[in-house]
């Protein structure tokens, strides 16, 4: 069984492309499955990005342990994936969600619940340029995460496809067998709550 | 287009507001600190979430040249590979691909259901009789659910000089079941039992010839627990003869 090169990059397809994908290797066709694996090499690189830009300074012994658990993580979920974005875009979600789970054991210490005044001058400045601005970032994106997090799941998931991925309402609602109206509602509900619990510490500079 | 505050305040919340609506907006939240508040808090979050983005799409651009170089990511790539060897064993196996339906929610209900019932009659068994029939033994015919399958691993090469196939033992494994399949999914040559404890198949001179005849081939091996019950897999290996 040969490791593809790291430096090789996987053609990236389109969503439904990657969803006919998927379905093929679920079906064990060997030649989806080679395709797939070979997708899925960017999982490393993703994590070792991850860790740099988000500051978390996990070891590489710990990334090990999170590049195993976002395989294992994804398996059960292939059934799952719905096909409307690609399936780096698709298993970024994973590397960031285990990345962080990982971050968080290996921390044990609970995250400081004020943001710095200027979290929000930092998240509108263009690139990632800058240590300070580099810190209040990823100080506001564990923020946002972290606030996502105590979502309810249909209103995150609502949020997180048109925020997040860009889905359109018309999309969401096909997939989720509801209405449109539905999807709309859902989704300014987790607005309303995030603009609550964290627009107004992003704005505040830092008073929750 | 509407001209309340709300309404235009919830549609940019959405990012669905159209440009004149956007102007209509800015200018409706002058008139107020509060607005003018609500509106920056909005706003704020839908920073965070193109923060977000552009964290991903920086995450996601091809790889550099001076990462090629990085014993860290090299590590990473390595452990991602054995990761990559089970997902390809899982996906491989037609067994284990039906344990992917094992996890949706109806599936998990009925395993509660079907655990529950199993309690409830061992509860009977031992409580509610005094004297009761001995517990049926029969292996069931599938995987149990939620089983972690294990990888078997391998190197599926027979040359006429050297007719062993060997494996890795698997933790727990009682016995292992060996088959060669053809193009047509036809069993070409087996090697089965729980009471095959060795973790080598060797084949004859004359099982060789019989199945180079059929090439190419497949070669499954499958770890049994003391029931039968599949523990591991190879997955599907094309066989290499030579």
């Amino acid at each position: 069984m040969s490791r593809t090169p790291m430096t090789t990059v996987a053609a990236a397809g389109s969503g439904p492309t990657d969803l006919l994908l998927v379905q093929q290797a679920l079906r064990g066709e060997p030649a989806a499955i080679d395709t797939l694996l070979l997708r899925l090499g960017c999982i490393p690189r993703f994590v070792h990005r991850l860790n740099r830009m988000c500051g978390h300074g996990l070891p590489t012994e710990g990334l090990e342990d999170v590049v195993q658990q976002v395989y294992a993580a994804l398996w059960p979920k292939l059934r799952d994936f719905h096909g409307s974005n690609p399936i780096e875009t698709w298993v970024f979600g994973f590397c960031r969600n285990c990345l962080r789970s990982a971050s968080r054991r290996g921390q044990r210490q609970a995250r400081a619940v004020a943001l710095p005044g200027d979290a929000l001058a930092a998240m509108a400045a263009p690139g990632w340029v800058g240590p300070d601005q580099l810190l209040h970032r990823q100080e506001a994106l564990a923020a946002l995460r972290d606030e996502l997090d105590e979502l309810p799941d249909d209103e995150r998931a609502a949020v997180e496809a048109r925020h997040l991925a860009g889905d359109s309402f018309e999309d969401l609602a096909r997939r989720s067998g509801v209405a449109v109206s539905t999807i709309k509602d859902r989704c300014y509900r987790a607005m309303q709550r995030l603009q609550q619990r964290l627009g107004r510490r992003l704005v505040g500079g830092g008073s929750p | 287009m509407t001209t309340d505050f709300a309404d235009l305040l919830r549609a940019r919340a959405l990012r669905a507001l159209l440009p004149a609506e956007q102007r209509a907006l800015e200018e409706l939240a002058a008139t107020s600190p509060e607005r003018a508040q609500q509106l920056a808090e909005v706003d704020a979050v839908l920073s965070a979430f193109a923060a977000e983005v552009e964290l991903a799409a920086a995450v996601g651009a091809p790889a550099e040249p001076i990462e090629e170089h990085d014993p860290g990511l090299a590590r990473l790539s390595a452990t991602a590979a054995a990761s990559e060897a089970q997902v390809r064993a899982r996906l491989l196996h037609p067994v284990a691909a039906r344990a992917l339906v094992q996890n949706s929610p109806w599936r998990r209900r009925t395993g509660w259901a079907v655990l529950a019932a199993a309690a409830a009659l061992a509860l009977w068994f031992a409580f509610g009789q005094d004297e009761g029939p001995a517990l049926d033994r029969r292996a069931p015919q599938d995987l149990r659910a939620g089983a972690p399958l294990q990888l078997v691993l391998l190197q599926p090469t027979l040359t006429a000089d050297a007719r062993t196939i060997s494996w890795a033992a698997v933790p727990g494994a009682s016995g292992y079941d060996a088959e060669l399949r053809d193009a047509g999914d036809r069993v070409v040559l087996r090697r089965a039992g729980t009471s095959q404890k060795s973790t080598a198949w060797e084949i004859t001179a004359e099982q060789f010839r019989a199945v180079q005849s059929r090439a190419p081939l497949r070669l499954r091996v499958t770890a049994l627990d003391g029931a039968g019950i599949p523990i591991g897999s190879s997955g599907d290996l094309q066989l290499e003869l030579r």
